[in-house]
């Protein structure tokens, strides 16, 4: 059994946990057994820290590395944004002398050093690289060969681009893309593919903000989605209650269901809609599901 | 230009506004689209300096409620909090504390 410590960050730990109990679930198939990691704090957030105060950024952020250091286990990252964090500061101490000197001087203060010693990977990267697709094919259930008839669109999300560049290509992606496949399901591509969910935004054009995910709604009618796939909370929150939001400011009803990609993947396998944490979901999954089942 | 009228991928911007790859980073992608569409962008610094007030509060940017301990809970996840101890002492030791309280 392999063993990861993880990183569910902020989001998916208070607000989004299904997204956690069903990548634990999912990833123990896979003989892959996460360690939750204790007294972590926010990732934290890419953008804010680093715009006021990158020192503070990169500190909070090293004393994270560091509790997975300290376990001697590379660090899985379930959220995007926590990536982008955790896998940039990682990748800066290490190759930069006198940053990591300066960090650790703060870390000093607390009784922590870091020692640059392990990896840090979204958990796109381990379903990818480390699970691999055909063993992730292996673990298909037969009657969800059915799941060719579901047509899911993906959304990859900014902040994983610092990362993947490392294992796919970052102009046209298709990691994410072969996860889907490899799950038997059908991928449909849409104009707005690359569109960033404007989440971040939410809070300074809030208008803007919500012109975006309609846009990105339509386009996903247009190719007749049955499904959006996406690997990040914020993104997940901006889709999926911000097409509730959408419908009522446009009078009308978008419904199509969001999945964190674990999600889609643990019902391909057989674990059923509760144990994916579906019940959670404020646009109903049903349908999709029935789908996958019949 | 007509895609920079709306909020593209962080990535799409660093791409088409030929901005350095490398370090491709979130902040330099968002500070540039928002020069690029001449936002003034002091909402945006506000937003962010609300998010560093609460995680060096709480240690995280999210509020904490009975009800998202109970649905941990009901999924057999640990319950246990973020640190703030640790937190509010680097803020206080890198001087993020000093610029949060200055721009109050």
């Amino acid at each position: 059994m392999k063993e990861y410590a993880f990183f569910s960050g902020c989001l998916i730990y208070y607000r989004l946990p299904q997204f956690e109990s069903a990548t634990i679930k999912v990833l123990e198939r896979f003989k892959i057994k996460l360690k939750p990691l204790e007294d972590v704090s926010c990732c934290p957030e890419p953008l804010s820290m680093q715009v006021l105060n990158p020192k503070a950024w990169y500190t909070i952020a090293a004393r994270n590395i560091c509790l997975a250091e300290n376990k001697g286990l590379d660090l899985v990252t379930l959220c995007n944004g926590c990536n982008a964090t955790l896998f940039r500061v990682n990748e800066d101490l290490k190759t930069n002398d006198e940053l990591r000197m300066t960090i650790n001087r703060y870390l000093k203060k607390i009784g922590k050093k870091f020692e640059g010693t392990i990896t840090v990977k979204s958990i796109l990267r381990v379903l990818y690289e480390d699970v691999g697709l055909e063993e992730i094919k292996g673990h298909i259930k037969k009657n969800a060969q059915n799941a060719q008839n579901l047509k899911v669109a993906v959304h990859y999300g900014c902040h994983i681009f610092d990362e993947i560049k490392h294992y796919d290509n970052p102009k046209n992606p298709v990691s994410l893309k072969n996860l889907v496949k490899a799950a038997g399901a059908n991928v449909v591509s849409y104009s707005s593919e690359m569109l960033c969910c404007a989440a971040f935004a939410r809070y300074v054009n809030e208008e803007l903000s919500l012109q975006l995910v309609e846009e990105k709604l339509n386009d996903l009618i247009n190719v007749n989605a049955d499904c959006l796939v996406v690997l990040c909370p914020y993104c997940f929150l901006q889709y999926e209650l911000g097409q509730i939001s959408v419908s009522r400011k446009l009078n009308t009803r978008f419904q199509i269901p969001v999945l964190y990609y674990p999600q889609l993947l643990g019902l391909a396998m057989g674990f059923s809609a509760y144990d994916m944490g579906l019940q959670f979901h404020r646009v109903k999954t049903d349908e999709l599901v029935e789908i996958l089942r019949n | 230009m007509k895609k920079f009228n709306k909020i593209i991928s962080f990535y799409e911007i660093i791409w088409k506004a030929k901005l350095p790859p490398k370090p491709l980073n979130s902040l330099s992608a968002f500070s540039s689209f928002m020069s690029i569409r001449g936002d003034d962008i002091s909402a945006f610094i506000a937003h962010c300096r609300d998010l560093a007030l609460s995680i060096v509060k709480r240690g995280t940017t999210v509020a904490v409620t009975d009800t998202s301990l109970r649905r941990r809970e009901s999924l057999n996840l640990p319950t246990s909090k973020f640190n703030k101890v640790d937190i509010n002492k680097m803020a206080t030791i890198t001087g993020l504390s000093k610029i949060l309280e200055e721009s109050k």
